[in-house]
């Protein structure tokens, strides 16, 4: 999955996998933070017509891309998601119709392997990227230069 | 003299891997071979190298055409590397001028080596003496001539890119490969150009005149050197960035383990599921980005699973402590949650939530991840107090 998606290191991982997933799934998928005590700290809640991914609002940047990635991942990996009923959906959100809830994933625990996957492809999506610390070539003859030279981002 | 030449020969080596990955471009073989054909060139003027050809073969001095042929390929592949990365409208046109012009220098030196060096003694020094017949006046010019043009649009190249990049190391890497060209030239204009004239058919050879050849000698092969090093100086800047990378990272990783461990019973469930890893990752030293990226978050997931159980009132009193002690506000923060986490986790592990905490741990979404993990190993230093 890590290969197909090819991520370079100047894009915003969370960016450039939302657009991905919603062209792939042809919904809109949302980002919602909740400054909530007591829920998990990320969760992917399927509606009917869209996903929702709610993430911790209290949490620090870094740790909120992580979440957000670990819930995307599930989408990337095909995960079906556990049945939510609509109780449960009525006392988790605020704003969504429980009756549209058809599936939902909490990050809390380890516990299945659909969260064990989702969490290891979070990690490996998001490890490796850091800002780049060299300046971008403008010129396009340097970047080919430099690439031939074994010194571009294309080579290592 | 073998210094630069084990330099050289190091670079295109470092350079294979790359070489080998990218056989397919084009741009990539042609550097490469530009430096394999530098290598060569500055082995076979290794004197001992250079009189063993000699008598191997039965032909004297025979490494003396061979030694600069292969200096004029290098030439060659460079040019060509330089021109299809230049792009410009008439790059393949200019690259076949000048492997026009290289083959023709290479005939000359192929023509004119029976008629002048290999009828002299097998010696590395007859690359330095005053040319004695035709043949060695015409191969001296023709490498001379070929030097003035050839390195000299390389060094231009290299500097026209010197100029338009934008990083550093590439900057400077380009300025010595051009350098270097110069260096060379000045060189191989001064002997095979100037002084050949000067002393053809002259029997002897003054000591100044020795000397001054043998510095003007080292001066070439500094230059072929300061190319070969220009070309890798992109490159083993980064390598060098790498490692620094691999020694804060390391570091940094060691530093949070107290607080790791601190808050390892509430977050275990969240500990990083190692299923399914691949062993390298397993090895000590080895990912440590990864691994400490992972402590991060498992810290961080810590904290969140606290959050609920931490003690308002002690956190206030530890505020003031920090305050009485003149931290700095980042650092009174950082403080307070070392002073404030083992209760919290034992609120959590007794399941007894307290009222929310006053001190939020969150900070602004403007910061980065690299703040995150500077508060962190701030946090870790006071937890080790």
């Amino acid at each position: 999955v890590l290969r197909t998606l090819a991520l370079s290191a100047a894009d915003s991982a969370v960016q450039s996998l939302t657009s991905r997933i919603e062209a792939d799934r042809g919904r809109p998928l949302r980002l919602i933070p909740v400054a909530q005590e007591g829920l998990p700290c990320g969760m992917w809640v399927s509606l009917e017509d869209a996903d929702l991914v709610y993430y911790s609002a209290v949490a620090s940047p870094g740790h909120q891309r992580h979440i957000i990635c670990h819930e995307l991942a599930h989408l990337l990996l095909d995960h079906p998601g556990a049945d939510v009923t609509r109780n449960a959906a009525r006392l988790l959100f605020t704003g969504v119709d429980p009756r549209t809830v058809t599936a939902m994933l909490s990050r809390s625990s380890y516990d299945t392997a659909e969260e064990r996957e989702a969490e290891l492809l979070a990690t490996l999506i998001l490890q490796g990227r850091r800002t780049a610390d060299r300046p971008t070539e403008r010129d396009a003859r340097v970047r080919r230069l430099t690439s031939a030279m074994g010194d571009g981002p294309e080579t290592d | 003299l073998i210094t630069f030449t084990v330099l050289v020969w190091l670079v295109t080596l470092a350079k294979l891997p790359v070489a080998w990955r990218q056989r397919q471009d084009v741009l990539a073989r042609a550097f490469w071979l530009a430096l394999v054909s530098l290598a060569i060139c500055m082995t076979l003027d290794q004197p001992p190298l250079y009189r063993a050809i000699g008598e191997w073969t039965g032909v004297p001095n025979l490494a003396f055409p061979i030694t600069y042929a292969a200096g004029v390929i290098a030439g060659f592949w460079c040019q060509a590397f330089l021109w299809a990365t230049a792009s410009s409208a008439d790059a393949v046109q200019r690259i076949r001028r000048r492997a026009g012009f290289a083959a023709a220098t290479v005939a000359m030196i192929a023509l004119s080596a029976p008629f002048g060096p290999t009828l002299l003694p097998n010696t590395h020094d007859v690359t330095h003496l005053p040319p004695q017949h035709w043949g060695d006046l015409l191969l001296r010019l023709s490498i001379a001539a070929w030097t003035a043009l050839s390195l000299g649009d390389i060094a231009w190249l290299c500097l026209r890119f010197s100029r338009q990049a934008a990083g550093r190391p590439l900057r400077i890497g380009m300025l010595l490969a051009s350098a270097g060209c110069v260096l060379v030239i000045t060189r191989l204009l001064l002997e095979y150009g100037v002084y050949s004239v000067l002393a053809w058919h002259r029997d002897h050879q003054s000591t100044g005149e020795l000397a001054l050849i043998r510095w003007l000698n080292l001066g070439t092969l500094l230059g072929f050197a300061m190319i070969a090093l220009g070309l890798g100086v992109p490159a083993l800047t980064r390598r060098v960035a790498a490692i620094a990378a691999w020694v804060r990272d390391l570091t940094r990783y060691r530093r949070l383990r107290a607080l790791w461990l601190a808050l390892r019973p509430v977050s275990a469930t969240l500990n990083w599921p190692g299923y399914r890893l691949p062993l390298i990752h397993r090895v000590p030293l080895v990912a440590v980005s990864g691994r400490l990226y992972r402590r991060v978050i498992e810290i961080q997931d810590g904290f969140l699973a606290i959050r609920p159980y931490r003690d308002a009132e002690l956190e206030r009193a530890m505020h003031r402590e920090a305050i009485h002690r003149g931290l700095p506000a980042h650092s009174a923060t950082a403080f307070v949650e070392a002073r404030t986490v083992r209760t919290a986790v034992e609120g959590f592990l007794r399941g007894i939530p307290v009222e929310r905490c006053a001190v939020d741990t969150a900070r602004s979404q403007e910061q980065e991840s690299q703040d995150e993990v500077r508060h962190l190993l701030t946090v870790a230093s006071f937890l080790r107090d």
